[in-house]
């Protein structure tokens, strides 16, 4: 009765998991099944891993039809076994498996080949597919175990990814599919533009939606403000293909000239069939200092558009470049690619294809990146080609595309739909149609996945229906619905290193690198003006490692930890004392010499001097002869008595070691912190972080070090708030920030233990205050509880 | 029995109990005996009792993902600093456990709370930092002395000098805080001796045999 379904999408095995968890209540079939189970697992997990990213055809009626099968064998043997589950979990394993299908459905690179339409996993697709099979493998085993109760969870659990791929991956279909189709399209709009201000990062996936396919490129790290807008649009008509480049300068930029040209054909700058022209603008500014302190980038771009043969149903082309030079950068980024698409046969149907550059101001540096989107659309009644416009350049949603087209509908559907009552003869936007298409047929398929799965579970429990109803639509709303991400002309290996002043003084300084060109930062350096740049690699030497490892011991623990305190946890000191020649390596620090501007750390750092002092035994001898005098003057002794007991210190100072190796301790470790506020101080102060914030990240950073280290994890986790903030000023991912800042290796413990550990010595720990209050009354500390202001916020305590 | 006492039970309580709802009430209860026995404390065990409540707001944040429980132990953290801020060694002994407490939460803090708690832990380091640099100085200076009374007490005819130097190195370190220390110099001559290496028993003893 062992009915395998292998889902190449999901990865799931669906049956072979009901069996497994259907057997655990009866012993005679789990011992014969799991066997089979585990060993058929097993060898199709190791087969299915060695395909992860075949190349596979779509074929719906198929794919519709295993997953019937797949619920029926979830009902069936759930219902014959007698497994069940609790409602609630159901309902998250199914909502759960939604998300990681649709993940995986997006994640999918469809193409249309001759016939068919062809799917392979890209690399972020791979990964969560494997994730996932893994993860419901080794959760299979562990309900088999008796290690915990899973019922039918994980058989629904693949059910969802099953929907979820099919619907992540729906939009990708039918982009693709529609290319396999005879085309009706001879219109084209293309708009390049540059520089279009946005505060955000990328482009969100989601605007790009209305526009079908879209492609990203990688994002870079430049120098200079928002120069503004350039378009250029490309309208076919007719045969004949319109070309007009516009600028619009940014908001505030006053003091740059925007020259234009556009070099083809004859007046009205059209091209006829197989004539190629090109349209170029650039931006020089005449006063370099109106657009960003000095640095003053030029760009220049040039479309080039063939027109091969519109009315054949051929194919046009668009060759581009960009080129944004300034006076800080020694190797310039510069990026070109060129894109085909087809037209189709017709000389009024509708197609639309938009470039986007962008470029933003990130503080110190900017961000450059370009968007390409594409969509064959319906053919309109229209018979003309969209007008061409420029986008606006103070679109307040900044994280939504510039539109080609004037007066286009928002990507929701606006009201020149036709539903909406607007008039398809004269909407001018080919997209418009194209969207309302998408949606129904969206709706359609949602839909009918939904329905398949309600169905199912209602033979399983009707009060599972409603709730599970609720979960699904969740899901499906909040999931966008969008195309595939490829890169597939851009030129990557062009920009690899980016280099910026960031302090300003004048010399390059620091690299951002982006090793893979995938379009984030994946590492920053010291940047120092090579001999010979490797421009494909950006690669100008390693990150400094900073790691001092799981330090655990900090100055002011060992005078105060309480006896009978645990051995671990929060305060104790490490028994093994600091290596200063391990723990503190000169070589690991090389980042000295490419940040001159951080200041001399204090003379007495925490006391260092004074322990340094106290380590030499001749200055300590030299100083207790010195109280000697003192005592032996106050209390009479004479002089004889005196140099007895002072020819008595020196062998007691010898025997008593525990003086200068406390004070040596004391030494290393303060080295240990200033070694961590310094090399802190230097990567945070060049990021621009405020002094209060810094302080506190040096403190953490030596919490982290002092605890005996926490997991990355838990650090990137505590730190979110500054990598997040940091991150989006310079374009990395907040974990990646964690780990430049914040070194603080691979550690086992994590956050909750620390906190447990911490709470445990706390509470466990010897009643100090009632010591302090019994053995040393004098002392103040009674100020209630109006004190606070003065411990938290600006004038915090301990600055004063 | 003390809200200390009790406190000092609490986590073998806490991880002795059988549902997440009894770990809770036990947290809840030792909470509210705390916020009692602060208002009734006087001197540092008030900075003693705010540690205690604010880790007991800590566990509290960890175990039940308790956003508000996460502000209080920052509020308790900082009440705890409050008392501890006018003495060197209450300082270097709360002010690290004070900032571990508020740091082991913050990430349950909304951002705008993140920040300042940052910022603060920043002051507090600096506070700490001077505090230390204090205490440290005023140790060293009482080992010194220290040292004299051990050289002194094992020379015949010093006996005077050196209980005045052991009168002066246990002022010291109670000055500091190392209230053992203290006590050890206060009690008798093995007691300081005892303090600088306690694996040499009879050190006052040697020191006059080598001396002679």
């Amino acid at each position: 009765m062992g009915l395998f379904i292998y889902d190449r999408f999901s990865g799931s095995f669906a049956s072979g998991v009901v069996l497994a968890q259907a057997t655990g209540d009866s012993s005679q079939l789990r011992t014969v099944l799991s066997g089979t189970v585990v060993l058929f697992s097993v060898g199709v997990l190791v087969f299915a891993l060695t395909r992860a990213f075949k190349q596979m055809p779509i074929r719906p009626v198929f794919d519709y039809l295993r997953l019937g099968l797949q619920i029926a064998g979830v009902v069936i043997m759930a219902v014959v076994v007698g497994v069940s589950s609790s409602t609630q979990l159901l309902i998250w394993a199914v909502a759960a498996g939604l998300v990681v299908g649709a993940i995986q459905g997006r994640g999918l690179e469809v193409s249309a080949g001759t016939e068919r339409v062809w799917a392979r996993r890209s690399s972020l697709g791979a990964a969560v597919w494997g994730v996932s099979l893994i993860g419901m493998q080794i959760a299979g085993f562990a309900n088999r175990a008796g290690i915990v109760v899973l019922g039918q969870t994980m058989a629904w659990f693949a059910v969802g990814i099953t929907v979820g791929a099919m619907i992540g991956r729906s939009e990708n279909v039918r982009t693709a599919r529609r290319s396999i189709k005879p085309a009706a399209v001879a219109a084209a709009v293309v708009v390049l533009t540059l520089g279009a201000p946005f505060t955000g990062g990328n482009v969100s996936p989601a605007s790009a939606q209305a526009a079908g396919e879209w492609v990203r490129g990688p994002g870079r790290i430049l120098g200079g403000t928002p120069i503004g807008n350039f378009q250029v649009s490309l309208g076919a008509s007719g045969g004949v293909v319109n070309l007009v480049i516009a600028e619009n300068p940014a908001t505030g930029a006053t003091g740059g000239t925007l020259p234009n040209s556009v070099d083809f054909g004859a007046p009205p700058e059209t091209l006829g069939p197989n004539e190629t022209g090109t349209a170029s603008a650039s931006v020089t500014p005449s006063d370099p200092g109106a657009f960003n302190a000095g640095y003053g980038p030029s760009v220049q771009v040039i479309a080039e558009v063939n027109n091969v043969d519109v009315n054949n149903g051929l194919a046009a082309s668009v060759k581009w470049s960009c080129k944004i030079d300034n006076d800080f950068c020694d190797v310039p980024p510069a990026s070109s690619g060129s894109v085909s698409f087809s037209l189709g046969a017709g000389s009024s149907d509708g197609a639309t294809a938009t470039f986007s550059w962008r470029v933003q101001q990130c503080g110190d540096a900017c961000k450059v990146e370009w968007v390409y989107t594409w969509q064959e659309a319906a053919p309109p009644t229209t018979t003309t080609a969209a007008a061409t416009t420029t986008a606006s350049a103070d679109d307040d949603d900044t994280s939504v595309l510039p539109l080609p087209v004037a007066g286009e509908p928002g990507q929701e559907g606006g009201g020149d739909s036709p539903e909406a009552g607007g008039s398809s003869v004269t909407d001018p936007d080919p997209r418009t149609q194209g969207q309302i298409d998408i949606d129904r047929t969206q709706a359609a398929r949602q839909a009918a996945a939904g329905l398949l799965v309600l169905v199912a579970l209602g033979l399983v429990n009707l009060a599972e229906v409603l709730p599970l109803f609720g979960a699904f639509e969740r899901v499906s709303g909040d999931t966008p619905i969008i195309s595939s991400h490829r890169v597939p002309t851009y030129d990557g290996g062009e920009i690899g290193v980016i280099v910026v002043d960031a302090n300003h003084d004048g010399v390059a300084d620091t690299a951002y690198v982006d090793v893979d060109q995938d379009g984030v930062i994946d590492r920053v350096e010291p940047w120092t003006t090579p001999e010979s740049p490797d421009v494909g690699t950006g690669s100008h030497g390693t990150f400094e490692a900073l790691d001092h490892g799981a330090v655990s011991e900090f100055p002011g623990a060992l005078p105060t930890v309480p006896d009978g305190e645990p051995e671990t946890g929060f305060f104790t000191p490490d028994p093994n004392p600091i290596d200063a020649e391990s723990g503190i390596d000169a070589s690991e620090t090389p980042a000295e010499a490419v940040e001159p501007r951080v200041a001399p750390p204090p003379q007495d750092f925490l006391g260092r001097d004074t322990a340094d002092t106290i380590a030499s035994t001749a200055t300590a001898m030299q100083q207790a002869g010195e109280d000697l005098d003192a005592l032996a003057s106050d209390v009479g002794v004479p002089d004889e008595v005196r140099e007895r007991v002072r020819e008595r210190i020196k062998p007691a100072a010898e025997r008593l070691e525990s003086i200068r190796e406390t004070a040596e301790r004391a030494r290393d470790a303060v080295d240990w912190a200033k070694d961590i506020g310094d090399d802190t101080e230097r990567r945070l102060a060049r990021l621009g972080v405020p002094r209060g914030l810094r302080d506190g990240i040096v403190w953490l950073r030596g919490m982290f070090g002092w605890v005996g280290g926490i997991a990355q994890d838990a650090a990137t986790n505590y730190l979110a708030p500054v990598t997040g903030s940091i991150g989006r000023v310079l374009g990395m991912e907040p974990d990646k920030v964690a780990e430049e800042l914040f070194p603080v290796g691979d550690f086992g413990t994590q956050l909750g233990d620390m906190v447990v550990t911490g709470a445990e010595n706390i509470k466990g720990g010897a009643n100090y205050g009632g010591q302090l209050s019994d053995n040393a009354g004098t002392i103040p500390g009674d100020a209630g509880n109006t004190g606070l202001d003065d411990i938290f916020g600006p004038n915090a305590w301990g600055r004063q | 029995m003390s809200f200390i006492e009790n406190d000092q039970e609490l986590m073998a309580k806490v991880a002795a109990a059988r549902s997440p709802v009894e770990k809770l009430a036990l947290l809840a209860t030792s909470a509210l005996e705390g916020e009692a026995a602060m208002r009734n404390a006087v001197g540092m065990e008030r900075a003693e009792i705010a540690l205690r409540v604010g880790a007991t707001h800590a566990v509290m944040t960890s175990e039940t993902d308790n956003d508000e429980a996460a502000e209080d132990t920052v509020l308790w953290a900082g009440r705890c600093v409050d008392v501890a801020r006018h003495f060197d060694a209450a300082i270097v002994y709360y002010v690290p456990r004070a900032a571990a407490l508020c740091a082991c939460v913050l990430d349950h803090l909304d951002s705008g709370l993140q920040a300042l708690v940052m910022d603060t832990m920043g002051g507090w380091m600096h506070g700490y930092g001077k505090a230390l640099e204090r205490v440290a100085s005023q140790t060293a200076d009482a080992d010194l002395v220290a040292l004299v009374a051990l050289a002194a007490q094992a020379t015949e005819g010093a006996d005077d000098l050196a209980s005045q130097a052991r009168e002066r190195a246990s002022a010291g370190y109670r000055a500091v805080g190392d209230f053992d220390t203290f006590l050890a110099a206060s009690s008798d001559d093995k007691g300081l001796v005892g303090k600088f290496d306690p694996n040499m028993p009879g050190l006052a003893a040697r020191l006059a045999k080598d001396g002679e």
